[in-house]
């Protein structure tokens, strides 16, 4: 069982790895010191966002990445972390601006 | 043209009556009322507002007068008439001037979107502008009056007008509004400030208004350079305490306490976030009036 249970973790995890993501909506960036302001051109909203996920966002405002692509980015841009923390963190990084509705996911046929 | 003051009093009553017309900040205002608590408060508090002529385009055309005929003998009441409405219910009669300080806040903050308005008070020393944002009783109105009352020039104790056009804050010096305790704080902090009458029972409370500086008012065609942006915190028996704010959560609080920056969009995020870039960013606690007067001037001193 535990072994069907690996199998499908790395199917999911390269379901996962393919997916493309995209920013939704047209955003303004701009970098305060160590922080993001990020500006929500269709619902007006403001955010405020640290180092890391300001990064990442203002990247995707420029090009869409696949989600390996991201991490890949990530893992050479903080190298004191982890490969598990960096990837937890994308998965939390994702799933907090596709609530907010400022990412788009398209999911990959592998 | 002459200024307010310049004229005798009995002709300054008949102006009111059929439309005063004056010069405030960068805003054109005339107003028409007939009662005698406002021409009072006119004659007290706008003496060094120039005059302007009939030909001039007025910005704001304001009335202030009573509903109707049974509600001025039973609890009296005021209108706020603007540019052909009421936008407001009416108050009492007794709070006619208060009224009119209030309203013309609105005015302003509603039709003023060539400037990104932040609720904030803003003085001016050494040409460079002191920018306090505060929700109501954070004590950025009495820490303004005691700033002006040492000879900072003010532009605002309400709203700091950041021109959409070249950055810079354009003053609208205009009588400061205070409440409660902070009336006798600062009549006993600066004995000589010329005040209003105090007006009680408001939703805030008493209010009285401090005349603006003469000086300020003359001035009021200069803007200034946005240089600290300063969130203040009055604390009872709390020490002086000047705090560094990120730019970034400045900036989100600033935008909290903008008036139109919705309205503006992306241009009002963008000269925002030009002001914040060019301004120091802090938190500030006090209690002592003195002690912040004197970390100010220090804090302008050094630029």
């Amino acid at each position: 069982m535990d072994g069907i249970a690996l199998m499908m973790d790395e199917l999911l995890s390269d379901a996962k790895t393919n997916n493309i993501i995209a920013v939704k909506v047209k955003i303004s960036c701009i970098q305060l010191q160590g922080d993001y302001v990020i500006y929500d051109h269709l619902s007006g909203d403001t955010h405020l966002l640290d180092e890391m996920s300001g990064g990442l966002l203002c990247s995707l405002n420029t090009q869409t990445m696949s989600r390996d692509d991201l991490l890949k980015k990530l893992v050479k841009s903080f190298a004191d972390l982890s490969w598990l923390e960096i990837n937890n963190y994308l998965d939390v990084f994702i799933d907090r601006f596709v609530a907010l509705d400022l990412l788009n996911i398209t999911k990959q046929s592998a | 043209m002459n200024s307010v003051k310049s004229l005798p009093k009995r002709q300054i009553k008949h102006l009111i009556i059929n439309g005063l017309r004056f010069r405030l900040g960068c805003f054109n205002i005339c107003l028409t009322s007939s009662i005698a608590d406002v021409t009072e408060h006119i004659q007290r508090l706008y003496g060094a507002y120039q005059l302007i002529s009939e030909n001039d385009f007025i910005d704001f055309h304001v009335e202030l007068s009573s509903p109707s005929k049974l509600r001025r003998y039973i609890r009296p009441q005021v209108n706020f008439y603007f540019d052909g409405y009421f936008p407001f219910k009416p108050l009492p009669y007794a709070q006619a001037a208060a009224f009119f300080e209030w309203g013309l806040n609105w005015c302003i903050a509603n039709h003023s979107n060539h400037y990104l308005i932040i609720h904030a008070a803003v003085v001016e020393r050494n040409g460079l502008a002191f920018i306090f944002p505060g929700t109501p009783g954070s004590g950025k109105s009495t820490l303004c009056a005691a700033l002006v009352c040492s000879g900072w020039r003010l532009l605002s104790d309400e709203m700091t007008l950041l021109s959409m056009a070249d950055g810079k804050i354009y003053p609208v010096p205009r009588p400061v509004s205070l409440k409660n305790q902070s009336i006798d704080v600062i009549q006993r902090f600066s004995p000589g400030a010329e005040f209003g009458q105090v007006v009680t029972g408001t939703a805030k409370g008493s209010i009285s208004h401090m005349c603006a500086p003469e000086q300020s008012v003359q001035l009021s065609n200069q803007p200034a350079v946005p240089s600290k942006l300063i969130f203040p915190k009055y604390i009872p028996d709390s020490e002086t305490e000047l705090t560094p704010l990120s730019k970034g959560r400045a900036m989100l609080s600033a935008a909290e306490n903008a008036f139109n920056y919705s309205v503006l969009g992306v241009h009002g995020f963008e000269k925002l976030a030009e002001m914040i870039e060019q301004c120091d960013c802090f938190e500030f606690k006090y209690s002592k009036l003195e002690e912040a007067i004197a970390l100010f001037s220090a804090l302008s001193d050094e630029q």
